[in-house]
């Protein structure tokens, strides 16, 4: 009847029997145990922790990183059908009755050694491209946003499968006492308009252990829910009171005979070392200037992206595992000209401050940065076309991220669309492959991360685990 | 081992009874007893639905199961009648009694050919390729699947303890604790047992003015009458409703896209109602399935179709109406599998189920008896999309039947845009037919679950009645009786108790009263290390059941301690104290949802199942607790622990304010230090402190004074020291 404390084990392990629950505790705090490996294949973590800027509502590629010169010329015009194909559209413009080529009304610039094109929108990632992989190829079968959010968060469109953060956790372990190993960080944003909700099933846990579930770190009120104690009590009467706490429990447990008692103990003192640990990660006045230099003029502003991107700098240096920062509102099937650019300077600066920070620090090299959202948008106009005003519709047949660090290959753009930025030409990666590739850079074999669910060996890859590494992004 | 022989004799004997029982068979081989560590190999026989069905099912099904498209080799590995039939060469794969002349084991065995594959990502561990040989050599008994044939009433056993047992649950678990030369433990001490049983029925904790009642007179009459007064408490409804309510997945909100608020909440009062009510669990599955198809159907049959209803919804922009259909069919399928049948069906929404024998088409004949309603695909983000119902002037949510014949269509891959043949309203072959005058809809599936020879129902209702009161189902997976889930740790008692519900006219109270009344839930919780050993997790129950109480009786029991609870019953859901910004990060700008603004008065501190329930954010202080989102449905809670839930009890708003009216209490209603440390100890604890206890808490309260200042006055220490004691394990615990 013990309570987990920490991972449970299939039914092999309980057959097998044997080892108490303390003893597996103590074994198990630092390390995870899904890090199992094929036999001759070399895992060889490359990074130990990561960090996903999550642009949700889904980016547009024609606007940031997917440069289409050629569609200026095409102003207006019908997308041709045999490019349009017979996927399916979303009951948004399903319906419309025709569909008009919007080229960026932003212009784009190459930008550092490797040339990569970058819109003007986002002048401080074009800075920083030979630090980037971006990938323009990705793609998703999802095309509305609840079955593309689980699907990019947990491999299946639908509610009931843990998120990527919780695969890590279960699988890497911790790599601290006092902090959670998944944390969860949402950002203000400007834009005012079809923003789409977040769930906190999207880092959730579901079949997993729930202490693999992400942790919400909040910039209103107590960073982590309760964590700060309540008026009137201080740091020396919580001592008191969580000292007898313990002694009583042990007098309890003593008469019991069950070590359970003194897991529940442990998980107070754990609590407590939280409660001393998180407010020092908070405080950002220790930041010299010339950090938050670069992180922009945001950063002092709790709650924007880039001061979100500051606190996660520290929470990856002192051991949280992954990182999710989230921005929203970039939905934009109207007045995309007026929405996403509020939406890049939200992001941009701070982007760059991240990468920039963690290179400095030289935690880059063992960091694996991620950015984007759950997929793309159309090239053609949703609603009606007009010269400095367009909408674009989800689009999932493919869409950009691009990586930082983490042992993937610097300065180098993936993919490629056709000219419409419509379909894959070339490098198309399933957004499991996606999955796989983090995996792979953590340790993390994606097949062989499994656990035993419904009968089923679940992986965050599917049971099918035909996910591969996208080899051509690793350094 | 010497013992061998007589080991097959007895086992193959058991097997005859179409069903391999658990039976260790120590009567026989009392030699046998290695350390207990060693007793899982070297004592206990080889069974095969406990021990092989499962490495079968987890290794081998996936390619030689019942999916005959995804099957290898043209080889069935479940079905005995091909395990034993010959192969082309002449021989079966398994020879009864001959590991080494078995091509499976050979297989399994093999260095340079090994089943399963590598790349299956299967290995087989040398503990279950001992536990196949053990089987082979062991002569192979390969009885039919337990959980497809209809349970017939066991026997209670005869056991040494038969002074111990007072009812027939103790008979079957005295027979597993003598097998494994374990003593029950002693009887619980009655405060301890008070508490225990109040929480277990109620919720709650007992009043102090209860405890002393039970102390007083701890006979076998006054717990009789105590637990009948507890059956009977308007709290014991809402108890119940708690654990169906995630079975129902209820909540508050549509549950995608806007998350808007619908108008639920007189479906779970339904519940609530029913179970206080005592109404039978056949008619609780009938009207939940199928009231608005009984002839003149009441109001609340029609609202108890708010169980379909409770599915979540969507009316995001672009969606797909067939595929949203197709999503919403699914959910009620896999709701209708997770609790009533115990299969995982919606695993056959791509594919033949992999392991059990439910095809795909199967599926979707089960999904059809849910795509037969009147209800629109998209919900308009309304309060009270259609079909409702009027309760008092709440449009409710309902089900409607279409006049239309059930049928599905068979979705290629699970693809909603790839529909293939279509199929009719049926339920699996591999269960009884559906009785010819049932009409072939809903009505009809209710009344098929409650046939007599329904082997599945009456199983695991009793079971996870069994999980609430005992904190672990006798099946640990109580959504999956199939042959990936866990075999049941007492079979015959799961069988005994399945029938025994059914044939009292499923009797829900009367069920709870046999479990709460038996030997087994009256034992001490206290656990020797022998016990530790050989029992780690009690699935023996070789002493009481002794659990980390759900999120809502931890917070119940934190605001009944302080006299703050508020015993209201039913009605619009509350929003109690939350952290601020839980709704607000996550929400979309647009929905009625995306600001919690907490309520005031009264409806802060009622109980918790009546907290709104916003599906994507739910209530923050519950969900560290585990309790589910209520997205799907849930019938086996997690029970971690975890820091997190420790910040949650010394610093949440309202635990802070249930300390402080504790200690305000305690400081009225007592003068001496020890008194107002009893008070508190008896309002959470149900018990006076210790001795030494009383020291301690002494010691800190004098600590704790002269760390504030002299002008906090005596409540802030006080708050604290009740602080402390709402966190005990004990007081968490039940």
């Amino acid at each position: 009847m013990r309570e987990k404390a920490l991972p449970r084990f299939g039914r092999r392990a309980l057959i097998g029997g044997g080892l108490g629950g303390l003893a597996l505790s103590s074994l198990l705090l630092r390390s995870g145990h899904g890090a199992t490996r094929a036999p001759g294949t070399d895992f060889a973590p490359k990074a130990k922790r990561a960090i996903w800027l999550f642009m949700a509502g889904g980016p547009t590629q024609f606007e940031t990183f997917d440069y289409k010169p050629g569609l200026a010329k095409l102003y207006g015009q019908e997308l041709p059908t045999s490019v349009r194909g017979t996927q399916r559209l979303t009951g948004m413009t399903s319906g419309q009755g025709s569909f008009p080529i919007a080229p960026s009304l932003f212009p784009f610039q190459q930008g550092g050694q490797s040339g990569a094109w970058v819109s003007d929108l986002l002048p401080w990632t074009r800075k920083m491209v030979d630090d980037l992989t971006i990938v323009k190829s990705l793609y998703t079968e999802s095309v509305n946003h609840d079955p593309a959010m689980y699907n990019i968060h947990t491999g299946s469109q639908f509610p009931g499968k843990p998120s990527l953060g919780a695969w890590l956790s279960y699988g890497l372990g911790t790599m601290n006492e006092n902090l959670p190993t998944y944390v969860v960080m949402t950002s203000a944003f400007k834009t005012r308009s079809f923003v789409q909700a977040l769930m906190s099933s999207f880092w959730g846990s579901a079949f997993l252990p729930a202490q693999h579930a992400g942790v919400s770190v909040r910039s209103l009120g107590d960073p982590i829910i309760d964590i700060d104690d309540p008026p009137g009590v201080t740091s020396a009467t919580r001592r008191t009171m969580l000292d007898a706490v313990h002694r009583m429990n042990d007098l309890a447990g003593a008469a019991l005979g069950d070590p359970s008692v003194a897991e529940r103990t442990a998980q107070y003192e754990q609590a407590f070392r939280m409660q001393s640990a998180v407010p020092g990660l908070m405080d950002i006045s220790g930041e010299s200037s010339s950090t938050l230099d670069l992180y922009g003029p945001d950063v002092t502003t709790a709650g924007t992206f880039a001061a979100n991107c500051l606190r996660a700098r520290r929470m990856l240096e002192q051991g949280v595992r992954f990182v999710q920062v989230y921005h929203r509102g970039w939905d934009a099937h109207v007045e995309l000209p007026t929405s996403t650019p509020q939406q890049c300077a939200d992001i941009d600066q701070a982007c760059y401050g991240l990468v920039q920070d963690l290179k400095l620090r030289g935690l880059l090299d063992d960091t694996l940065v991620i950015w984007g959202g759950e997929f793309g948008r159309t090239v053609y106009c949703q609603g009606t076309l007009e010269k400095t005003n367009y909408g674009r519709d989800h689009h999932g047949r493919c869409f950009p991220m691009w990586f930082a660090g983490g042992g993937m290959k610097p300065g180098i753009v993936y993919g490629e669309t056709d000219d419409f930025g419509y379909n894959i030409v070339s490098g198309d990666a399933h957004l499991r492959d996606m999955h796989a590739t983090v995996l792979h850079q953590l340790g993390l074999d994606a097949d062989a991360l499994t656990f035993p669910y419904s009968g089923l060996n679940q992986r965050l890859v599917g049971v099918d685990a035909t996910a591969q590494v996208i080899k051509g992004i690793l350094a | 081992m010497g013992t061998g022989l007589s080991k097959r004799t007895l086992t193959e004997l058991v097997c005859v009874l179409a069903r391999a029982v658990v039976v260790v068979l120590s009567l026989g081989c009392a030699s046998d007893h290695g350390p207990p560590e060693e007793r899982a190999v070297a004592e206990v026989s080889v069974d095969f639905d406990r021990d092989v069905r499962p490495i079968l099912a987890n290794h081998c099904f996936s390619c030689h199961g019942p999916d005959a498209a995804g099957r290898q080799a043209s080889l069935r590995l479940d079905q005995s009648s091909e395990v034993f039939a010959p192969r082309k060469n002449g021989q079966p794969v398994v020879v009864k009694g001959d590991a080494l002349a078995s091509l499976l084991y050979l297989r399994i065995t093999s260095a340079d050919n090994p089943m399963p594959p590598s790349t299956a990502h299967q290995p087989l561990t040398a503990h279950d390729i001992d536990v196949i040989r053990r089987w082979i050599d062991g002569g192979a008994a390969y009885p039919d699947r337990w959980f497809l044939i209809a349970p017939s009433r066991p026997t209670p056993p005869a056991v040494l303890h038969q002074s111990w047992v007072k009812n027939p649950i103790d008979a079957f678990v005295a027979q597993k604790l003598e097998e494994l030369k374990l003593e029950p433990a002693p009887e619980a001490d009655p405060r301890a047992l008070v508490r225990r049983v109040t929480l277990a029925l109620t919720g709650l904790p007992p009043t102090p003015e209860e405890v002393a009642l039970f102390v007083a007179d701890p006979s076998e009459a006054a717990y009789g009458a105590l637990v009948d007064r507890l059956l009977a408490a308007p709290a014991y409804g809402e108890q119940r409703a708690h654990y169906w309510l995630d079975a129902a997945r209820y909540g508050d909100t549509h549950g995608y896209h806007l998350d808007d608020y619908r108008n639920a909440w007189p479906y779970r009062d339904y519940v609530i109602g029913a179970f206080n009510a005592g109404m039978r669990f056949d008619q609780f599955t009938v009207e939940q399935l199928a009231g608005d198809l009984l002839p003149s159907a009441t109001r609340d049959q029609k609202v108890a179709t708010g169980f379909i209803r409770a599915a979540m919804s969507t009316n995001e922009g672009g969606s797909f109406e067939d595929e949203y259909a197709a999503i919403y069919a699914k959910d009620r399928v896999d709701t209708l599998g997770k609790t009533w049948l115990g299969l995982t069906v919606a695993c056959a929404a791509c594919h033949d189920h992999k392991f059990d024998p439910v095809s795909q088409a199967e599926f979707y004949a089960l999904t059809a008896y849910f795509r037969n309603s009147t209800q629109p695909v998209l919900d308009g983000n309304a309060a009270d999309a259609a079909p409702t119902i009027l309760v008092g002037d709440t449009p409710t949510l309902v089900t409607e039947e279409a006049g239309t014949e059930p049928s599905a269509y068979v979705l290629e891959r699970g693809q909603y845009d790839h529909p293939g043949k279509r199929v009719v309203a049926r339920v699996p072959a591999a269960l009884p037919p559906m009785p010819a005058d049932a009409p072939n809809n809903r009505l009809g599936l209710a009344r098929w679950l409650l046939l007599p020879e329904h082997p599945l129902t009456a199983r695991v209702t009793a079971n996870r009645f069994w999980s609430e009161i005992f904190g672990v189902g006798l099946v640990r997976t109580a959504h999956d009786f199939g042959s990936t889930g866990e075999a049941p740790s007492h079979p015959p008692l799961l069988d005994w108790l399945a029938v025994e519900f059914r044939e009292s006219g499923w009797n829900v109270k009367a069920l709870l009263r046999l479990m709460v009344t038996s030997a087994t839930y009256r034992q001490s919780a206290v656990v020797t290390p022998d016990k530790l050993l050989a029992d780690p997790e009690n699935r023996y129950f070789s002493r009481a059941p002794r659990f980390r109480m759900d999120a809502e009786a931890v917070r119940d029991t934190a605001l009944a301690a302080s006299g703050l609870l508020v015993r209201t019953l039913g009605g619009p859901s509350v929003k109690p104290y939350q952290p601020p910004g839980i709704w607000e990060a996550v929400a979309s700008l647009d929905s009625n949802t995306a600001v919690y603004t907490p309520d005031v008065g009264d409806a802060l501190h009622r109980r918790s199942l009546y907290t709104f329930w916003k599906r994507t954010a739910p209530p923050a202080a519950l969900e560290v607790f585990d309790a589910p989102t209520r997205q799907q449905a849930v019938v086996r809670r997690e029970r971690t622990n975890t820091p997190l839930q420790a910040l949650v009890t010394m610093n949440d708003a309202e635990y802070i304010e249930a300390a402080r009216a504790l200690a305000s209490l305690a400081l009225a209603s007592a003068t001496t230090t020890a008194e107002r440390l009893d008070f508190m100890a008896l309002r959470v604890l149900a018990r006076p402190l210790g001795a030494e206890e009383q020291t301690l808490l002494a010691g800190t309260l004098g600590t704790l004074a002269s760390q504030y200042d002299e002008a906090a006055g005596e409540l802030a220490p006080w708050t604290l020291v009740a602080s402390t004691i709402l966190n005990l394990d004990e007081a968490l615990n039940q």
